[in-house]
């Protein structure tokens, strides 16, 4: 893991995140008049501060060490190394079964991405035997279905592809 | 008066209404614990059911609803960290980690019995301030308002133990994202960058869904086990052991149903700030040594909002039925109901009504006891959800979610938005960083920048309006203390000879 | 045996066509509706619009020829834009009917840029009640009592008025109103919903408040506000002076109407069964009682008459566009 100024590079991640977004806030409220412009700018430049602060405070230096101690004693060095770590494809591999999902639901529709991502999670992702995974995942689109679009009468999303809005 | 009390009551002590509310409680219970549906969806949907009844009826059926969503909700964010409807997700702060623990049965209960007394603790006082509730109201503008979401923002982020600095941030980035949409005060869109859906802002439900459920979600797909790796713990969980908790901390009962009633009788402040408040001050009022046991599991943390959201429901009515100003979305339906059978919410509805008032009053307080005695009953069958496995926890849960944050306005884009505030919040998660302050910083941002503006438009640019008004002063004061307190603690910790530990202020 | 000459068969088609086509027209004309009729609200539920729908909806059902449903369906977003996109790209079979807001949605379209729909186009139903009048009013607590006292705060300095967003009707009312009345005003804008604004001026944050008659109403009679010029013709209001007192005609045709519209292209069978129903309705002794208990208007119009209306509101607001640009 490579290390800038004593800290992983991950570790600057957020705060290196948020420096950028708060900059194109910036940016974009100054293309506003003063009226609409006056509350999101003033909240930008404070964030700004506070942005760099954090940056700063996430380096091993003295002074960095020194101001997560004053500002944010929960961030402290020393109580990083207790914190369990998981590997990063891990991390990688959940966030996009679960925006594979999210996707599915808008491309083809909620009654069909339902069963496919249960039955896909159980069964690639979870290894559960094969019956299960087709019982739990008719169950859940059922529950959905009767839930929604039976109780509720809503439509249910039928998604981009198949002349969804 | 107190035969327009009585007259309430017996009003609802007819078979017909009484089956109706609970049918009310019923429904108000299972939509309040699904995610994205609420008190609003529910009513929206019994609205035209209302029509062939007598308006009392109505009144009792509506009074259900309201009385068993927040059960609903609390059941959920303790199990899952979802909060069935946004003021729960305070409970889900000291909730979630009490179910981690094995002890979700007496987070539960807890809950449960906050949730009744609170509720009756929030009829007593809307039964006392009704005849000059609309005074009260009239106290509160723009200025008042202003000032009471800066308050709320501070003692937020000051609650964040030994995370000043990052609860700032994550204030402010919830700030930034408020922010978003159609400006009301001087016109225009900002921040949307052209897209359609955005011009009503970031929708507030879904953002919340996936700040907790989902990211929530992701968090144990990572870690795999359950919810509670502690399986002997909740094999022992007993009905009973949450009701005593409650009873043993009164102090923060009444202290957070106190907060609710007041919070709630103030037009369009909401539950998420009452529940809010009511556990920051909680933390506030506690011993300096128990102050950092909050956010893993201290009781006081699920009794405090608890409380503060079923007195709130009570008063949150005055608004409502004494000038037609809805507290939230769930009453804006209520009043559309309201409406519809010929009541007509204002200065004569609480000269022309009353015995419907107080009936319907009554009818909320019944549920809420009812609907916490329900939760009582299931305490033992739901905290075993904690050991369901993750593998199989996890896609049912995301369906729901999803599929719940679709259904608040039948807006897929709402999927869109739950996911992505799904691997924020999971990145808060990750990198240690509060998601309280998020919260209400979005839900008091924009409406904060409003009544910011018409406070300058009202006193043609002058600062000094919020000195020249009592309320103002009292809730400046409020905020002036709250942030020199802790400051002041430190300082004096320093000259003390210890070094600040973890420093709240 | 009579020989089956081509002739015949000529002849024998030639009847039997035109009788096929009015027996299929009969059918036709006879067989809508035959599924639920969709009504589409572009405003979240319990206000004002959604709640008109529900009182309404339910009683059209008695009125149409089979038994079918009418469902109020809220498509809340983008200030209604979205609901009224929805209704002009719906097809025009009939099952898809919804209530428009002028002239706020002229107003929107404005404001968002046309494109998504063109109000121009819409089949027209009827309308639920009559238009609603402004008046301007002051709380009861203020030192205001007449509206010659408001003309002399005007010239002494700028009148606050509290409004809602520049995207509302109440906005284009207070602009339109006030540029007639002849007043200096100051908006406070940006309040939320038909009742906090004239709740503004009752708490005393602005100095007066235009707003409709109805939502004025009821806190004329809880005494809390007192109405100081109506823009009726004719002022409905004891002692209070009207747009014919003020010398302002004009002022009587800023009004809020409550349309009820299908998308562009609908059959005009159709259309008439659905705007005898929706007439029908509107005269249903259940909501004349509901009107009655609520303030409203429940006199219904004919598509003519709608599409009429709709044309003079277009060239009213045309002439004021350039006080409503956003800002």
């Amino acid at each position: 893991m490579k290390t800038v100024l004593g800290t992983p590079v991950t570790e600057y991640l957020p705060a290196f995140g948020l420096l950028l977004l708060t900059i194109v806030y910036l940016i974009t409220a100054y293309t506003y008049d003063a009226d609409a412009r006056a509350v999101p700018a003033g909240i930008a430049w404070v964030m700004l501060v506070l942005s760099t602060l954090d940056l700063v405070s996430r380096t091993r230096t003295g002074f960095g060490a020194t101001l997560m101690h004053w500002l944010n004693p929960a961030g402290d060095a020393d109580k990083l190394e207790g914190h369990k770590r998981y590997p990063l494809l891990k991390q990688i591999n959940a966030i996009l079964w679960i925006a594979g999902f999210a996707a599915a639901m808008v491309l083809i529709g909620i009654l069909y991405a339902v069963p496919l991502y249960v039955f896909g999670a159980l069964y690639f992702r979870g290894g559960r035997p094969l019956l299960l995974c087709v019982l739990v995942s008719a169950g859940a689109t059922s529950m959905i279905w009767l839930l929604f679009a039976v109780v509720l009468r809503l439509e249910l999303y039928p998604g981009v592809l198949f002349g969804g809005a | 008066m107190l035969e327009m009390w009585l007259g309430g009551i017996q009003g609802l002590m007819q078979v017909n209404e009484l089956a109706f509310l609970m049918l009310g409680m019923f429904i108000g219970l299972f939509f309040g614990a699904i995610p994205g549906l609420g008190g609003a969806a529910a009513l929206a949907l019994l609205m035209p059911l209302t029509f062939g009844l007598e308006p009392f009826t109505a009144l009792a059926l509506s009074g259900g609803v309201m009385g068993g969503v927040p059960m609903g909700g609390s059941i959920t964010a303790i199990l899952l960290n979802t909060p069935g409807s946004a003021p729960n997700a305070a409970t889900a702060i000291d909730g979630y980690p009490l179910a981690q623990q094995g002890k979700a049965g007496l987070a539960i209960g807890a809950a449960a019995s906050a949730n009744a007394i609170g509720g009756i603790i929030g009829t007593v006082s809307v039964l006392a301030i009704l005849p000059i509730a609309k005074d009260i109201v009239l106290l509160f503008g723009p200025p008042e308002f202003f000032l009471l979401a800066i308050l709320g923002l501070v003692i937020v982020s000051t609650t964040s133990r030994g995370k000043l600095l990052r609860g700032l941030i994550t204030g402010g980035f919830g700030l930034m994202v408020a922010l978003i949409g159609y400006n009301d005060v001087s016109g225009g869109e900002r921040f949307t960058y052209g897209i359609e859906y955005l011009w009503d802002g970031v929708h507030l439900v879904p953002a919340l869904i996936g700040l907790f459920a989902v990211a929530e979600m992701i968090n144990l797909s990572i870690k795999g086990g359950s919810v509670s790796n502690n399986p002997a713990s909740v094999k022992i969980t007993s009905m009973t052991s949450g009701l005593l908790e409650t009873f043993r901390h009164w102090p923060t009962v009444i202290r957070g149903s106190l907060i609710g009633t007041v919070v709630g009788a103030v037009p369009g402040v909401g539950g998420v700030v009452a529940s809010f408040l009511s556990y920051s001050m909680t933390v506030q009022a506690a011993k300096e040594s128990e102050k950092d046991s909050f956010g893993k599991g201290n009781i006081k943390g699920v009794i405090a909002p608890e409380a503060a959201i079923n007195a709130k429901d009570c008063s949150a009515l005055i608004p409502t039925l004494a000038f037609g100003i809805p507290g939230g979305v769930e009453m804006a339906v209520f009043m559309g109901i309201l409406i519809v059978h010929g009541m007509q919410p204002g200065p004569l509805m609480l000269v022309d009504h009353q015995v419907e008032i107080y009936g319907l009053i009554w009818a909320l307080t019944a549920s809420c006891v009812l609907a916490s005695f329900v939760g009582l009953l299931l305490v033992r069958p739901l905290a075993r959800v904690t050991l369901l496995d993750s593998q199989i926890l996890v896609p049912l849960v995301l369906c729901v979610a999803f599929a719940g944050s679709y259904a608040i306005d039948m807006t897929i884009e709402n999927v869109v938005i739950t996911a992505i505030f799904g691997v924020i919040g999971y990145l808060m998660i990750r990198f240690d960083y509060p998601r309280l302050t998020i919260v209400i910083a979005l839900v008091l941002g924009a409406s904060a920048e409003r009544n910011f503006h018409q406070s300058m438009l009202m006193s043609d640019g002058k600062w000094s309006i919020y000195v020249g008004r009592p309320i103002c002063l009292l809730l400046l004061a409020g905020v002036i203390v709250l942030l020199t307190l802790p400051l002041a603690r430190g300082i004096s910790q320093q000259f003390a000879g210890r070094k600040p530990s973890a420093q709240g202020g | 045996m009579p020989k089956f000459t081509r002739r015949d068969l000529v002849k024998s088609a030639s009847l039997a066509a035109p009788a096929i086509l009015l027996s299929r027209l009969a059918r036709g004309a006879a067989a809508f509706p035959t599924k639920t009729i969709q009504f589409v609200i572009p405003y979240a539920p319990g206000g004002g619009f959604d709640v008109y729908v529900r009182v309404v909806a339910p009683v059209m059902e008695k009125y149409l020829p089979n038994k079918v449903s009418v469902v109020p369906m809220n498509v809340a977003a983008g200030g209604g834009s979205r609901g009224v996109a929805q209704l002009y790209r719906a097809k025009p079979d009939g099952y898809s009917i919804g209530i428009l807001n002028i002239p706020g949605m002229f107003i929107l379209q404005q404001q968002q840029g046309a494109g998504a729909y063109d109000l121009a186009k819409f089949s027209w139903i009827g309308a639920i009640g009559e238009g609603e009048r402004y008046v301007i009013s002051v709380g009861a607590k203020s030192p205001l009592k007449t509206f010659a006292d408001l003309k002399a705060l005007s010239a002494a300095r700028p009148v606050k008025l509290s409004v809602t967003g520049p995207e509302g009707t109440a906005y284009a009312a207070t602009m339109i109103g006030s540029q007639l009345l002849g007043l200096r005003t100051q908006l406070i804008t940006g309040y939320k919903g038909s009742v906090d604004y004239v709740v503004a001026a009752i708490r005393g944050d602005s100095d007066a408040v235009i707003a409709a008659i109805p939502t004025t109403l009821r806190f004329v009679r809880g005494g809390t506000i007192r109405v100081l010029a109506s823009f009726e013709t004719h002022s409905s209001f004891p002692g209070v002076p009207d747009a014919t007192a003020l010398g302002q005609p004009e002022l009587d045709k800023i009004t809020v109407e409550r349309l009820v519209a299908a998308p562009p292209g609908l059959a005009p069978d159709i259309q008439n069964t659905l705007s005898a129903a929706l007439a029908k309705a509107l005269a249903d002794p259940t909501v004349v009682e509901w009107a009655k208990q609520n303030d409203v208007i429940m006199r219904s119009k004919t598509p003519q008459e709608t599409a009429q209306l709709i044309g003079q509101q277009r060239v009213f607001f045309d002439k004021w566009k350039k006080y409503l640009t956003a800002g």
